[in-house]
């Protein structure tokens, strides 16, 4: 599907398979062209039910442009996006990784001392997002962002959002390819980022000193404890695992939502076994009539009823809060950088998907 | 002299000693001594545990466990319902359960549960992705679960908290191919099969420990080889012929036998003259080598897409007043066979379904004696069995000592068309043109109870309702067999006359085969409908 990106100075109006939009006016819609909601616009009831052909349809394309024309914005460029921002992880168009500093380490570490000056009062300290009505949004998680192709956000850095509350700050290119890597960098996995660091020595204290490997596993070897790390450098964001090394109990909030329980699988028990023994196990699940508890040996209990009172929850994850002390800056470098590198599968290149093939039966 | 027995006595003695150091080391060395299922485990059939998609290496899906039997089945009650989020659009699935422990896969992932409450105790979604076709089920050894994912890795997970011990390729989903088989251990081997649209397939070992490819045996014969005479002038990488339901084995002749799929084009025969082997086959591999000992082909050159996948069940039974190793199978082209699995050797076959008009019969050979007309062409012309099949994968079940195979059998013509199209390369899609039902007749189910040595039918049961389902069939020690009808009811019937003894309404189409599994003294009974996993015990105990 061809996706159209309509853009000026400052702003994106753009659509493509899911969503549409300009500035606050939101149209989400399926695979096959139905609209399925539109958000905050006086279109609503007129565009539901219909189907994402009218957006080819010469008059609505200039309809939509007019629209983009009223929130400042003109039609800059067609591209077909799709393989592309698979290519790009996630980036949208040929120019999304013009920029000469991405993935430059020393450059996100500026960025990201600028970014702390200049723009976390809006945006959060990093850039998760600021408190209340009309701060800045998210910056890691908004999908606007990560879609956007570099040039674009040097753009809206440089001259802002008119008639929104994000100034234009017209800071020297370097500074802004600097703030953009950073940006970057706070959505990329940690595998993209090739975290400088002595991976070996990484590996070492996983398995040695820093005894994450009694309690982690990666590709089979380690304990039962905590999460498999196998995919963690694919899977997350570098300060994600970060903050879970050194601030333990800040990655779970990462990935939970709202309701649902960021400890689910790896809440700590101490489990009173009935000879007389006491176990460190987490409860895989549990409800009001059963309980499964892994131990740190690796043995299944599975709990019912009377016998969940064997199994005693503790206020705090078997996740050590003391790395900080424990190791020193140069090995939570090093093991940052192995972290980083475990991906199940070798990160993924250009392709296109495999089409959908056959029934076989 | 030592004498014999005491020297035994010695040997086990020093055998222990060597067990006690072994397993001191090993509890010193690793953290995790846990139970470790070995082959020896899968070999010998279902019991508390359910290990193996078949539930045992011959195929039987027998299970010994009787507490759930004809006198009270009718008290059988639904335990625990599961929906399966992000599956495929139907589970295809059959459970293993080991030791309590429940995994059941859906497309591209695996779930380990409490097998008596049905709650969750890890799930595993494989990364990086990009299809998704359903999955018919797990394999398990030692302290790992195995699964393939749509794009044809194999996936080895540690069994306790469903980490990752790796992931391997082995067709490349790229090309076309997809999996959805469930794996099959032999020794310390996984063995996988694929399907594809149109590249040639294979069945391939990799090694338990590294994932590691040991061989793989092509289902067409390359350039060269004996057999690649039988496609005529057919590019060499083309045909199919996919292996995407799970083999069998006979520990003691050391043989997989695996069934093969159809050739493609699957309606258009005319670029493929011959009678394209390992088509529509079954093959008996060497484990160690894949080396082909011998194949028996069901239907030559088939222009109708019946794949001969259907499962092989391997029985050591009378065959006309002598004992012989048999293997049986129900075949999608509507005949029933019965072969010598020691070499192939073809011993009967008779239909098992009433239309049947293809084919005047089987010669002593046991090819099919094929009726002129009946390719299917522009005009259209009318063949029974229907493309779906007389079965198609739907687990078969045996009680051995009832000596009856319990097959879901299909009776159902079609309309086949076939119209000249240009030479198309796999990968896009191209059957060779298309088949179609008559409005007026859709056809029906039954589940049929086939004499195994004689191919007599001995009873049927109707299972009506719109011809959507594919659901398989387990027997029980407790005299009975499970099935399900297309009105979406699992059923339970006297495993001996047929009778209706017990049926559930699971609301949803059923795409699987039932297993049963005893935890605690308890039996339970467990199914997919729809994408939902249901599991059943005696109500009230």
């Amino acid at each position: 599907m061809e996706r159209a990106v309509l853009r000026q100075t400052n702003t994106l109006c753009l659509w493509d398979a899911g969503s549409f939009r300009i500035g606050d006016f939101r149209l989400e819609f399926a695979e096959d062209g139905a609209i399925i909601s539109a958000s905050r616009t006086k279109f609503t009831e007129r565009l539901r039910g219909e189907r994402m052909g009218i957006l080819r349809r010469p008059k609505f394309t200039a309809a939509i442009a007019a629209l983009c024309l009223a929130a400042g914005v003109t039609v800059a460029a067609q591209q077909r996006a799709r393989g592309e921002r698979r290519a790009n992880g996630g980036r949208a168009g040929a120019s999304a990784a013009s920029n000469p500093l991405d993935g430059n380490p020393a450059a996100i570490a500026a960025g990201q001392t600028r970014f702390r000056e200049t723009c976390a009062i809006c945006h959060g300290a990093n850039g998760e997002g600021g408190q209340g009505e009309g701060q800045g949004p998210n910056l890691i998680t908004n999908s606007d962002v990560r879609r956007a192709s570099d040039e674009a956000l040097s753009k809206v850095v440089h001259d802002g959002i008119p008639a929104t509350a994000m100034p234009a700050f017209p800071l020297p290119q370097t500074q802004i390819q600097q703030l953009v890597a950073y940006l970057r960098s706070l959505s990329a996995t940690a595998i993209s980022l090739h975290l400088p660091g002595d991976v070996a020595a990484g590996r070492a204290i996983f398995f040695g000193k820093g005894q994450c490997s009694q309690c982690h596993m990666i590709r089979g070897e380690g304990g039962f404890l905590g999460p498999d790390l196998t995919n963690i450098g694919a899977a997350r964001r570098l300060d994600q695992i970060h903050d879970a090394l050194l601030k333990t109990g800040s990655d779970a909030s990462n990935k939970a939502d709202l309701y649902g329980d960021p400890m689910a699988g790896y809440r700590a028990v101490i489990l009173h076994t009935p000879d007389g023994k006491e176990l460190r196990g987490v409860a895989k699940n549990y409800t009001n009539y059963s309980m499964q508890v892994l131990d740190a040996a690796g043995h299944l209990h599975l709990l019912r009823g009377e016998e969940m009172s064997r199994a005693a929850f503790q206020p705090k994850s078997w996740m050590p809060d003391d790395y900080q002390k424990v190791l020193m800056e140069k090995e939570i470098q090093d093991l940052l950088a192995f972290l980083s590198r475990q991906s199940v599968r070798p990160p993924e290149g250009p392709t296109s998907a495999a089409p959908q093939p056959e029934e076989e039966d | 002299m030592i004498p014999k027995r005491a020297k035994r006595r010695d040997e086990v003695r020093g055998a222990t000693r060597r067990l006690w150091i072994t397993a001191t080391l090993a509890i010193l060395l690793a953290p995790a001594a846990m139970a470790q299922v070995r082959p020896q485990d899968l070999a010998s059939g279902p019991g508390n545990n359910w290990l193996t998609y078949l539930g045992d290496y011959a195929a039987h899906r027998f299970s010994p466990l009787t507490q759930i039997n004809t006198t009270n089945v009718s008290r059988l009650a639904p335990v625990w319902v599961r929906h399966n989020d992000g599956d495929a659009d139907r589970a295809e699935s059959v459970p293993l359960v080991y030791d309590g422990v429940m995994y059941a896969t859906k497309s591209n992932g695996i779930y380990a549960l409490d097998a008596v409450t049905g709650r969750e105790i890890w799930h595993y979604d494989a990364v990086s992705v990009r299809t998704k076709h359903r999955n018919r089920g797990a394999a398990i050894l030692g302290d790992r679960v195995y699964f393939e994912t749509s794009d044809c890795h194999l996936v080895a997970l540690q069994r306790m908290n469903g980490a990752v011990i790796w992931d391997h390729a082995f067709a490349p989903a790229g090309k076309g191919y997809f999996c959805t088989p469930a794996p099959l251990v032999v020794k310390n081997e996984i063995l996988v099969g694929v399907a594809s649209s149109g590249y040639r397939c294979y069945v391939a070992a990799l090694s338990a420990d590294t994932g590691k490819e040991n061989w793989r045996f092509w289902t067409i014969p390359g350039k060269g080889e004996f057999g690649r005479d039988t496609w005529g002038t057919f590019p060499d990488d083309w045909g199919e012929v996919p292996t995407w339901m799970t083999g069998s084995y006979d520990p003691e002749l050391n043989l997989v036998y695996w069934t093969t799929g159809n050739p493609w084009p699957d309606l258009n025969g005319e670029e493929r003259p011959g009678i394209n082997l390992y088509s529509d086959c079954v093959v008996a591999l060497d484990p160690e080598t894949g080396k082909l000992k011998w194949y028996f082909q069901f239907t030559q050159h088939d222009t109708h897409d019946w794949d001969a996948n259907e499962t092989a069940v391997l029985l050591d039974a009378d065959f006309q007043g002598k004992p012989r190793k048999l293997l049986v199978q129900a075949n999608r082209n509507g005949y029933y066979y019965v072969l010598d699995r020691t070499n192939g050797k073809f011993l009967l076959a008779k239909p098992f379904i009433k239309d049947l008009n293809w084919s005047k019969g089987i010669d002593a050979n046991g090819k099919p004696i094929v009726i002129p007309g009946m390719e299917p062409s522009p005009a259209g012309v009318k063949v029974c069995p229907s493309l779906k099949g007389a079965t198609n994968w739907w687990a078969p079940s045996i009680d051995p000592k009832i000596g009856l195979l319990y097959v879901v059998s299909l009776e159902r013509c079609e309309i086949f068309y076939s119209s000249k199209q240009n030479h198309r390369p796999p990968n896009v899609g191209y059957y060779g043109t298309n088949h179609v039902a008559e409005r007026t007749d859709p056809g029906e189910f039954y589940l049929r109870a086939i004499n195994a040595t004689t191919g007599d039918i001995r009873w049927e049961y109707p299972l009506p309702g719109p011809v959507y389902m594919w659901a398989g069939t387990m027997a029980t020690a407790g005299g009975l067999v499970f099935t399900a009808d297309a009105d979406d009811d699992l059923v339970a019937l006297d495993a001996k006359t047929g009778k209706d003894l017990w049926h559930f309404y699971m609301g949803s189409t059923l795409y699987s085969n039932p297993m049963t599994f005893r935890v605690n003294g308890k039996q339970y009974i467990s199914m997919t409908a729809g994408t939902n996993l249901f599991t059943f015990a005696l109500f009230g105990q």
